[in-house]
């Protein structure tokens, strides 16, 4: 029903994109990866494995990217438990509201990413929002320096940037779920811990992986939090990234590193998918 | 259910969800109500309200230039991006093709992925 000519007009442009600004630059990021870069800093057409082992023998690169991996997986569990039993409150409880709560879900989103870890830092730092407060009630007599430039800053931050995207997949799924299904629950005798347990959160499974694929994929690959309130406790693989491009000028050695996060990240979207068509029931 | 039993369960989500709320507004709340704030730096509570930072704001004619820089940025990314996307939407939509779901992947992909890899790459 639809010819030829308006299947390429549809798809051929954002296929062209795709190849253009996606794919060939991440092919040219894989040659990359095998090259060196010479005492005149030059880069060096060596094919070999040198970067990948130097990423194995020098601590710091490896250690990084599992303390990054430990802080999106706090990210993820801190989003899902923000986000499912706020995504469960809209679907079931909140009747007429409900599309004006997601809205509200939604608006913080709208926010500048950049602003929002700004406000963050006012609010974390020593002479802070949240320091002064503690001190004007007298409940600490110094700032507590642990709150900005830490780990905790950083999962913070990420947890509040992150779980309106674990949110959205889960009320996602919990909507779709045939509201008679819950019905006969309650009908046949469940109570509502039953019902949740072996009817809704069964069914809402789906939407609970997509969610956390979500937050712990885009913590992982974050600079930006990490540089802004992570100090140097705080870093993340990504950072690491970024100098051996920049200031370092390791073009290869960051290559290499980013193809293997890539990896790790496309591994885990390809595992998350197999998850879900699993545990969808339609 | 339109029949909602408000039983202690459905309290505690109430609870929950006003906190999540709390969470996700406070950083906005904060930036706008130290806005007003007449001491420099932040502090509790916040002091001597002034209008004083919307009056440099206006006066300052470097932000404004880089305002109108942002918008006319953003501008040209919609354009470009709506040029791009309406016909992938219309592709995945309306269409079948052979590889339709590799090809939705693809579209999606950046999406997804490491945005500083993206932009090194």
């Amino acid at each position: 029903m639809f010819s030829r000519a308006y299947k390429a007009a549809v798809t051929l442009p954002p296929l062209l994109w795709v190849t253009v600004f996606l794919l060939m630059p991440y092919l040219l990021m894989f040659c990359y990866s095998f090259w060196s870069v010479s005492a005149s800093q030059a880069i060096v057409h060596s094919w070999n494995l040198d970067n990948y082992r130097q990423l194995l023998r020098v601590n710091i690169y490896w250690q990084t990217l599992l303390r990054s991996m430990w802080i999106a997986a706090r990210v993820t569990t801190f989003s899902l438990l923000l986000g499912y039993p706020l995504a469960y409150f809209l679907s079931l409880y909140a009747g007429k509201k409900k599309d004006l709560l997601y809205q509200l879900v939604i608006i913080p989103l709208w926010v500048s990413y950049l602003v929002r870890a700004y406000a963050w830092k006012t609010i974390l730092g020593s002479d802070g929002v949240l320091n002064t407060l503690l001190q004007y009630m007298h409940l600490t007599k110094h700032p507590l320096e642990f709150l900005l430039y830490s780990p905790f800053a950083v999962v913070l931050t990420l947890t509040h940037i992150y779980t309106p995207f674990a949110f959205l997949p889960i009320y996602a799924a919990l909507e779709h779920i045939p509201r008679n299904l819950v019905e006969a629950s309650h009908d046949l005798g469940a109570t509502p811990g039953q019902t949740f347990w072996r009817v809704i959160f069964p069914l809402s499974i789906p939407g609970v992986v997509a969610g956390a694929t979500f937050a712990f994929v885009l913590s992982l690959g974050d600079f930006l939090a990490p540089l802004l309130l992570g100090g140097p406790s705080g870093i993340m693989i990504s950072n690491i990234v970024v100098s051996l491009f920049g200031a370092a000028y390791n073009w290869p050695l960051g290559a290499a590193i980013s193809f293997c996060m890539l990896l790790l990240v496309v591994s885990l979207l390809v595992f998350s998918e197999r998850l879900e068509k699993k545990r969808s029931f339609s | 259910m339109s029949e909602t039993r408000f039983d202690s369960g459905s309290r505690w989500l109430l609870l929950h969800a006003v906190a999540v709320f709390v969470f996700l507004y406070l950083p906005i709340a904060v930036l706008i109500l130290y806005s007003f704030n007449g001491e420099g730096v932040g502090g509790f509570p916040p002091q001597h309200l002034t209008l004083d930072w919307y009056r440099t704001l206006f006066a300052d004619g470097p932000i404004w230039d880089s305002v109108l820089n942002s918008l006319q940025v953003a501008l040209a990314a919609m354009v470009i991006a709506l040029t791009f996307g309406v016909p992938a939407a219309l592709a995945l939509e309306r269409a079948q093709f052979p590889g339709k779901a590799l090809f939705r992947r693809l579209v999606l992909l950046p999406l997804i992925l490491p945005g500083i890899i993206t932009g090194l790459s």
